[in-house]
């Protein structure tokens, strides 16, 4: 059983799985970082969308649901920002440096790794309440978020108001995607990046599962792997 | 030195030329000139070829018509303007002269 969600793509109406809903999220929002020095970025990723769509529509038929593989086929065939730069195609003659040079492809990676610096979000992962003190944590650089905490309980103490936790609450959003994660920590997005944090969470999860297992086997022998 | 590279450099002119011509001969829709495009290997991925056509249309050597489609929403043909035209004829030039150079030494 999976969550599905309707999607207008380039003005075809689809519907699409949520995990590969995100999938595209996080290949758009590459494809915008990308072409952000462009003269018309939103109409070349408009005309992007738009052949996604009608990829999805020869390969799924019309009223299939698209699945990640679908998506993924898609991306393949369409290319990512770093395809784009091992091609060198397309690149914008308005641009400063020319890029004639073989050695300038790596000014091309870093144009879509790009580093936003820090954004304040709400750690979902690692909340108590709304997730408020770890997200500030994250964002002031505070290894541990049991110092803005304590910080806050003492402003509560001493009289001011709780309601400027619920205010931050309502007013910091959540970091829901791979990328709000990312952005929160300052770690730079690109897609290798992402896939990398998807990797190690699923690594996290099989090395706690044996550590569990392990556990059952030999009691004696407490293993714990993080 | 890496050849992939190399070859990359020489699709990229030649891409310009080529897709200026496509267009020069009949109004186009992207998607069509991708799949001629990839039959003949001179794109690799399909994204490359739109920030192209934006380039081309913002030098004012393309321009684009929107039209009617029976399967879904209105779509980009691309036409060549006059300017366009000119631009085409000198790469054209360029190409034929590379192209005898070519001939003459690798005999």
């Amino acid at each position: 059983m999976k969550k599905i969600v309707n999607i207008n793509l380039g003005g075809y109406p689809f519907t699409i799985d949520v995990d590969a809903y995100d999938k595209m999220e996080e290949y758009f929002a590459s494809l915008e970082r990308y072409f952000k020095e462009y003269d018309n970025p939103h109409e070349i990723i408009f005309d992007i969308e738009v052949r996604m769509a009608e990829l999805f529509r020869e390969n799924a038929g019309e009223h299939a649901i698209l699945s990640l593989s679908d998506v993924n086929k898609a991306i393949k065939i369409l290319g990512t920002p770093e395809d784009f730069s091992k091609e060198n195609i397309g690149i914008n003659e308005n641009d400063k440096e020319e890029n004639t040079t073989f050695d300038s492809n790596e000014d091309r990676n870093r144009n879509y790794e790009y580093r936003v610096g820090r954004k304040v979000f709400r750690d979902p992962d690692n909340k108590i309440l709304g997730g408020v003190c770890s997200g500030l944590a994250n964002y002031l650089g505070v290894s541990d978020p049991i110092w803005i905490r304590l910080l806050f309980v003492v402003l509560f103490v001493s009289g001011i108001s709780p309601v400027i936790y619920i205010i931050l609450w309502i007013i910091i959003p959540a970091a829901k995607t791979v990328a709000d994660k990312k952005e929160m920590k300052g770690e730079p997005i690109d897609i290798e990046t992402i896939a990398q944090s998807i990797e190690d969470e699923f690594d996290n999860l099989t090395d706690q599962f044996k550590g569990f297992r392990d556990s059952l086997r030999n009691k004696k022998r407490k293993r714990r792997k993080r | 030195m890496n050849v992939e590279n190399t070859k990359a450099q020489m699709r990229k002119g030649f891409l310009e030329m080529i897709t200026l011509l496509m267009i020069s001969n009949e109004e186009s829709y992207p998607s069509d000139m991708i799949k001629r495009l990839k039959e003949k290997e001179l794109i690799v991925v399909e994204g490359t070829m739109y920030p192209l056509l934006n380039r081309l249309k913002n030098d004012k050597l393309l321009g684009y018509n929107w039209k009617e489609s029976t399967s879904g929403p209105p779509r980009k043909y691309y036409y060549i303007t006059d300017k366009g035209k000119l631009f085409l004829e000198e790469l054209q030039k360029t190409w034929n002269n590379l192209k005898n150079v070519v001939e003459s030494i690798s005999k």
